[in-house]
C-alpha cells in the first residue's frame, strides 16, 4: 500500500508518539461500555481524530467515520444499548458469540488458546512482557494485542536514541501486525458488521482494521527506508 | 512538524483529564524480565476430570501458565494412566469460545427459549447483590421455602440450603442412582455411608449384567477391568433388551423383555437357594434374614419367570448355577442398569443384585462388590462451627417429604409442584449445572420456571436454561479448581488425588465461593465459614494423611494408603451384618424383601415399542456436546429399531423418524439393527439442545427426555418404589417415517 503518511526525516519519534496514542485510544474505545467509558469516549475519539488528521489523505474516510460516531448521542440513555451489543457481539449470546475478539476464534481449530494465542504469548515474552496476573483474558484477545502494539511503540520511543535499535522494534511491530493482528482482524470486522445492530461497533471495527493497514504500510516503508 | 505540545492542544480531552489519562494502558501486559526467558519445559499440574463421576485423575501439562495437554495419571487406581475420549478432549471445554465468561443480567423482561434476554455484562458484586436482594425479599414475603435450589447435593449446597432455611434442594439422584444407593445402604453399609460402585471386575471369573453397560459408557476403569477379566478367562453374560457394547463382548447376550429382570433374578435367587449352591459360610457368618428370603422366593419359579421375561427357564437355571459355582462371581451394577432408575421395579432389582452377590459370598471379597476404602480424614464440622440452622418447613415443593428414605429431590415431580403452587407458591430458583434437557418433559419445567419471579443460573455454558435466567453466574471448569479428592467410584484402597487448577479464566468463579458470597450479602455471615478455620481443616486433612501438598505433588499427584485388602467381617447396618431383610426398610414401613412388581407400562397396539434410553461412550449427560471432536465422532443420536420392524415401517438406515409417546414427539435418525428386541426402540441420551449459545451442540439430534412424562407426587406415590426412582424406561412409543 502506498504510504501517504507524511513523515519527515527527523520526526519519526513524533509519529511513534502519535501511534502510541492511536493504539491506546482504539483500545479504550473498545472496552466494555460503562458510565466512565461514556464520559471519556468523546475525548478518545477527539484524540483519534487529531492523530489521524495528521496522517495525510489516506485517513480522511476514517476521520469522517469518527465524526459520524461523534454526532451520535452516546449518553447514559444509549449506554444500555451499547452494553447489550457489546455483550452479544463479543462475550456471550444466545446464538453463540457473534464476533469473538480473539485471534484463535478465526483459526482452523475451534477453540481458544490455539496456535495464534500461543504465538502471541511467545511474542510478548520475547519482547519482555508477561500477561498481567490481574487479567485472565486470552493472550490473543484484541485488547491485549492492541496493548502490545502500544507497548512496542513506547519502547520504540525509548530506544530511538539509536536508529538501529528503533529499527529493530519497528521490525517487531511490523511482524506482529502482519503475522498476528491483521490476519484475523479483517475477518473479525466482517463478523461485527454482519451482526452489529447499533452501528457503533461496525464503525469501530472498521476504524481499527483501517488503522492496522495504515500502520502496517507505514512500518513497511520505514523498514524499506532503513535498508536503503 | 507536530510537537507534543500541539498534540496535547488538539487532543480535546475534557478539562478534568490530564496527560496521565492519555498515558493509561489497560494493564493486560506487564514488563517482565523473567518472561523474556520463556519456559522450555512443561510443568505438571495434577487434577481430577469432572466430566463424569468416575473422577479419573489426570496430569495437565502446562506451558507458561496454560494447559496444553492431558494424560491420565498412572498412579490413580481409576485412571491407571488413561483417559476416555471425553476426558481426553475436555480441554475443549476450558478453551471453548462459547463458554460463559462474565456475570450477566437480562435486560429483556420477556423470557423464553430463543428469546434474546439482551444480556449485559455486570460485576460479581452486582450479580451476587441481585441474588441476595431477591432472596431476602422473597424470604421476607413468602418464606424461605419459596426458593428452590437445583443442584447436586454437595456439602456446601446442603449447607447453603439449610442456612437460608428452604427445604427445597432438588438433586438429580432419583433420575440417576437413588435405587442403588438406598438398596446398598439399607442392606450393607448403613445410611449415608458409601456408594455401591466399587467392583473388582478384574478379578472376577463370572460377570453377570442386567443392563449394566459400564464399558459402553466409556467408564475408564471398568472397561479395562472387564477386558482384563475376559482375557484371563472370565465369563460374561449380559441380559439386555439391546445389544450394548458390553453385550457385544459377552459370551451370551440374552435379549430379555425390558422391565422383567426382576423376575429372572428372583428365579435365580430361588434356584441358588433351593439347590444349595450358596456360600454357606458367608451366609451364616455375615448375613441375617436368609430364612425370610428363602421363604419369599419359593413362589418365583424359573417357569414363572420364563413366561414374564421371554428367557427360557432352562437358561435361567443354567446361568444361576454357573454364577453360583464359578468363583468369584459378581452381578455388575451401576446407574441406569435394570436396578435403576429405569423401571417401576428397579429398586427391587437393585436389592436382588446385592442378594445375588451375597449368596455367592461376593460382598467385599476379591472379584466381587467392594465397600469403598477411604482414608480416615477429619470432618469439616470439627473445625468450622455454625449456629443452629433456621427450622425449615417439612413440606417440599416436589412432595419428597413423603419418601422417608431419600430427601434428595425429585426431578419428576418438581415442575408440577411449582405449577400447582402446592403446598405453596415458589418464587425463585437457583440452578447449578443442570440444564432443561436433563429433566423429563422439559417443556413442563420450562412452563413452571416462567412463573417464577427470579431465576439465577450458574454454569460453564450458555445452555437453554440460561435463556430463562435473570442473572447468569459463569462457573470455572474442573481445570480451575483446587483441592484434594477421594477416589470414590473405584476405591479398592484408600487414595486421594491432588487438584491443582490454573487460575480461573475470564471472570469465572467456583460455585462454592458464589454461595458463600450470597450468604454474606444476605447478612448471613454466621453461616460463612471462617477462613482460618478452613485453613486449619485443610492442614488437618494433610496431617491425617501424614503428608503435605508439596509431597503429594512430588509423588505424582496421588496419595496412596495401605493397599492391602482386608475383607470386612462387619458391615454398617444396625445388625453389623448384610441384611436380607433391611431393618431400615422395615422401620419406614416398606417390605424389606424383594417381590415381583410388574412394569408400569407395556407396549400396546397404539404404542408398540418400549423406549430404552441408554448412553454412548462419547457423550456425557448434557455437558459434552459442544466438544467438536466428539460431535465429529458421533454427530447425532439415533433410534435403534429391530431391522424387521423397520422394514415393516419402510424405514432404512439413516432415515429420519418420528418417535412419539403420550408426552411428546421427537424426530431422530433411525438405525435398524439386529441387536435389539422387536418390541423396543433405543435412543441414546445427550442430544437435542435448543440453546444456540452452545454453537456446536445446537441442532444436533433430539432429546429423548421429551418423550418421558413428568408426574405429580400423587402419581409417583402410586408406584410401590421406596426410592422414588424416575422410571426413565417406563415409556411406550410409536414410530413413523418422518
Amino acid at each position: 500500500m502506498q504510504n501517504d503518511i507524511s513523515y519527515r526525516s527527523g520526526d519519526s519519534t513524533e509519529i511513534t508518539y502519535l501511534r502510541t496514542f492511536a493504539y491506546r485510544a482504539f483500545a479504550h474505545c473498545f472496552i466494555y461500555p460503562s458510565k466512565a467509558w461514556i464520559s471519556e469516549l468523546q475525548g478518545w475519539l477527539n484524540t483519534l481524530r487529531s492523530i489521524l488528521e495528521d496522517f495525510g489523505p489516506s485517513t480522511e474516510d476514517m476521520v469522517k467515520t469518527i465524526e459520524e460516531i461523534q454526532k451520535e448521542k452516546y449518553n447514559l440513555q444509549t449506554l444500555q444499548t451499547l452494553q447489550i451489543e457489546y455483550t452479544r457481539l463479543f462475550i456471550n449470546a444466545t446464538s453463540s458469540v457473534l464476533a469473538p475478539p480473539y485471534a484463535s476464534a478465526y483459526s482452523e481449530e475451534r477453540w481458544f488458546y490455539g496456535p495464534p494465542a500461543i504465538r502471541a504469548l511467545y511474542t510478548y515474552q520475547k519482547a519482555g512482557f508477561a500477561l498481567s496476573p490481574k487479567s485472565r483474558e486470552m493472550p490473543d484477545y484484541l485488547l491485549v494485542e492492541l496493548e502490545f502494539m502500544t507497548r512496542l511503540c513506547k519502547k520504540e520511543m525509548e530506544d530511538s536514541k539509536s536508529y538501529g535499535e528503533a529499527s529493530d522494534i519497528c521490525k517487531k511491530q511490523h511482524y506482529f501486525l502482519t503475522e498476528q493482528l491483521m490476519p484475523w482482524v479483517s475477518i473479525w470486522r466482517k463478523y461485527v458488521e454482519a451482526s452489529d445492530r447499533a452501528g457503533f461497533y461496525t464503525k469501530l471495527a472498521m476504524l481499527i482494521e483501517k488503522w492496522l493497514k495504515i500502520d502496517t504500510a507505514y512500518l513497511t516503508n520505514t523498514g524499506e527506508r532503513s535498508i536503503a | 512538524m507536530i510537537s507534543r505540545r500541539d498534540f496535547l492542544k488538539f487532543s480535546g480531552l475534557l478539562a478534568s483529564s490530564s496527560i496521565l489519562e492519555l498515558d493509561r494502558d489497560l494493564g493486560f501486559l506487564v514488563p517482565s524480565a523473567e518472561a523474556a526467558q520463556p519456559e522450555k519445559e512443561e510443568k505438571k499440574l495434577y487434577g481430577v476430570c469432572g466430566i463424569c463421576s468416575m473422577g479419573c485423575a489426570y496430569i495437565a501439562y502446562v506451558q507458561n501458565g496454560w494447559i496444553v495437554r492431558l494424560e491420565g495419571n498412572p498412579r490413580d487406581q481409576i485412571a491407571e494412566g488413561k483417559l476416555c475420549v471425553k476426558g481426553r478432549s475436555s480441554l475443549n471445554i476450558l478453551y471453548d469460545p462459547d463458554r460463559l465468561k462474565y456475570p450477566m443480567k437480562r435486560t429483556n423482561p420477556k423470557k423464553g427459549i430463543g428469546v434474546d434476554p439482551k444480556w449485559v455484562k455486570i460485576s460479581w458484586d452486582e450479580a451476587i447483590g441481585m441474588v441476595a436482594t431477591k432472596f431476602k425479599e422473597i424470604i421476607a414475603k413468602d418464606g424461605p421455602q419459596a426458593i428452590v435450589i437445583f443442584a447436586r447435593a454437595k456439602p456446601h449446597l446442603k449447607h447453603f440450603v439449610k442456612s437460608i432455611g428452604t427445604p427445597n434442594l432438588i438433586v438429580h439422584s432419583n433420575a440417576c442412582d437413588v435405587s442403588h444407593d438406598i438398596a446398598w445402604e439399607s442392606m450393607v453399609t448403613g445410611k449415608g455411608k458409601g456408594r455401591p460402585f466399587t467392583v473388582d471386575y478384574e478379578n472376577s471369573r463370572y460377570i453377570l449384567s442386567f443392563g449394566w453397560d459400564g464399558p459402553g459408557k466409556s467408564k475408564n476403569k471398568w472397561g479395562r477391568a472387564v477386558n482384563n477379566a475376559l482375557e484371563k478367562g472370565a465369563r460374561l453374560v449380559v441380559f439386555d433388551p439391546r445389544l450394548s457394547i458390553t453385550a457385544s463382548k459377552a459370551h451370551e447376550w440374552i435379549p430379555i423383555k425390558p422391565g422383567t429382570d426382576l423376575a429372572v433374578l428372583l428365579a435365580m435367587i430361588r434356584t441358588i437357594i433351593i439347590e444349595n449352591l450358596f456360600d454357606h459360610e458367608f451366609i451364616s457368618k455375615y448375613t441375617i434374614g436368609f430364612n425370610e428370603l428363602k421363604g419369599r422366593v419359593q413362589q418365583y419359579t424359573p417357569e414363572w419367570a420364563e413366561k414374564i421375561s421371554d428367557v427360557p427357564a432352562g437358561r435361567i437355571v443354567r446361568i444361576a448355577r454357573e454364577f453360583a459355582t464359578t468363583k468369584p462371581a459378581v452381578v455388575a451394577s451401576h446407574k441406569r442398569d435394570a436396578g435403576g432408575p429405569l423401571y417401576s421395579n428397579s429398586f427391587r432389582v437393585a436389592q436382588c443384585f446385592i442378594i445375588m452377590n451375597t449368596l455367592v459370598g461376593s460382598i467385599d471379597r476379591p472379584g466381587g462388590r467392594i465397600l469403598d476404602r477411604k482414608p480416615k480424614l477429619p470432618k469439616e464440622k470439627d473445625f468450622v462451627k455454625y449456629p443452629e440452622y433456621p427450622k425449615a418447613i417439612k413440606e417440599r415443593i416436589d412432595g419428597m417429604e413423603r419418601y422417608p428414605l431419600t430427601k434428595k429431590g425429585n426431578f419428576f415431580t418438581v415442575a408440577q409442584g411449582i405449577l400447582s403452587k402446592k403446598p405453596y407458591p415458589v418464587k425463585a430458583a437457583l440452578f447449578w449445572k443442570y440444564n432443561l434437557p436433563s429433566f423429563p418433559n422439559r417443556l413442563r419445567l420450562e412452563e413452571a420456571l416462567k412463573t417464577l419471579d427470579f431465576i439465577a443460573v450458574s454454569d460453564i455454558y450458555p445452555t437453554e436454561l440460561t435463556e430463562l435466567a435473570d442473572v447468569v453466574l459463569p462457573e470455572g471448569t474442573f481445570f480451575e479448581g483446587k483441592g484434594l479428592k477421594e477416589r470414590k467410584y473405584h476405591a479398592m484402597y484408600p487414595q486421594m488425588a491432588l487438584v491443582e487448577g490454573i487460575k480461573p479464566l475470564y471472570d469465572t468463579k467456583g460455585f462454592k465461593k458464589v454461595l458463600y458470597s450470597i450468604l454474606k450479602k444476605m447478612a448471613l455471615k454466621e453461616y460463612v465459614p471462617d477462613e482460618e478455620a478452613l485453613k486449619a481443616f485443610s492442614k488437618a486433612k494433610f496431617e491425617a494423611l501424614g503428608t503435605t501438598k508439596k509431597e503429594i505433588h512430588s509423588n505424582g499427584g496421588i496419595w496412596t494408603g495401605d493397599k492391602e485388602f482386608k475383607p470386612k467381617t462387619e458391615f454398617g447396618t444396625p445388625s453389623k451384618k448384610i441384611e436380607f431383610t433391611p431393618s431400615l426398610l422395615k422401620e419406614k414401613g416398606f417390605d424389606p424383601l424383594p417381590y415381583w412388581i410388574e412394569p408400569k407400562v407395556m407396549p400396546n397396539k397404539e404404542y408398540p415399542y418400549r423406549l430404552i434410553i441408554y448412553r454412548t461412550p462419547w457423550q456425557r449427560m448434557m455437558k459434552t456436546q459442544n466438544i467438536p471432536v466428539l460431535i465429529e465422532i458421533y454427530p447425532e443420536n439415533t433410534a435403534t429399531i429391530y431391522s424387521k420392524e423397520a422394514e415393516k415401517l419402510n424405514i432404512k438406515d439413516g432415515d429420519y423418524v418420528w418417535v412419539e409417546s403420550t408426552t411428546g414427539k421427537i424426530k431422530v435418525k433411525a438405525h435398524p439393527s439386529e441387536g435389539i428386541r422387536s418390541d423396543c426402540v433405543a435412543i441414546d441420551h445427550s442430544f437435542g439442545h435448543r440453546g444456540k449459545g452452545m454453537s456446536v451442540a445446537f441442532g444436533k439430534g433430539s432429546n429423548e427426555g421429551d418423550l418421558v412424562p413428568d408426574m405429580t407426587i400423587e402419581e409417583m406415590l402410586k408406584n410401590p418404589d421406596p426410592s422414588a426412582n424416575v422410571m426413565w424406561n417406563e415409556v411406550v412409543v410409536k414410530v413413523s417415517k418422518a
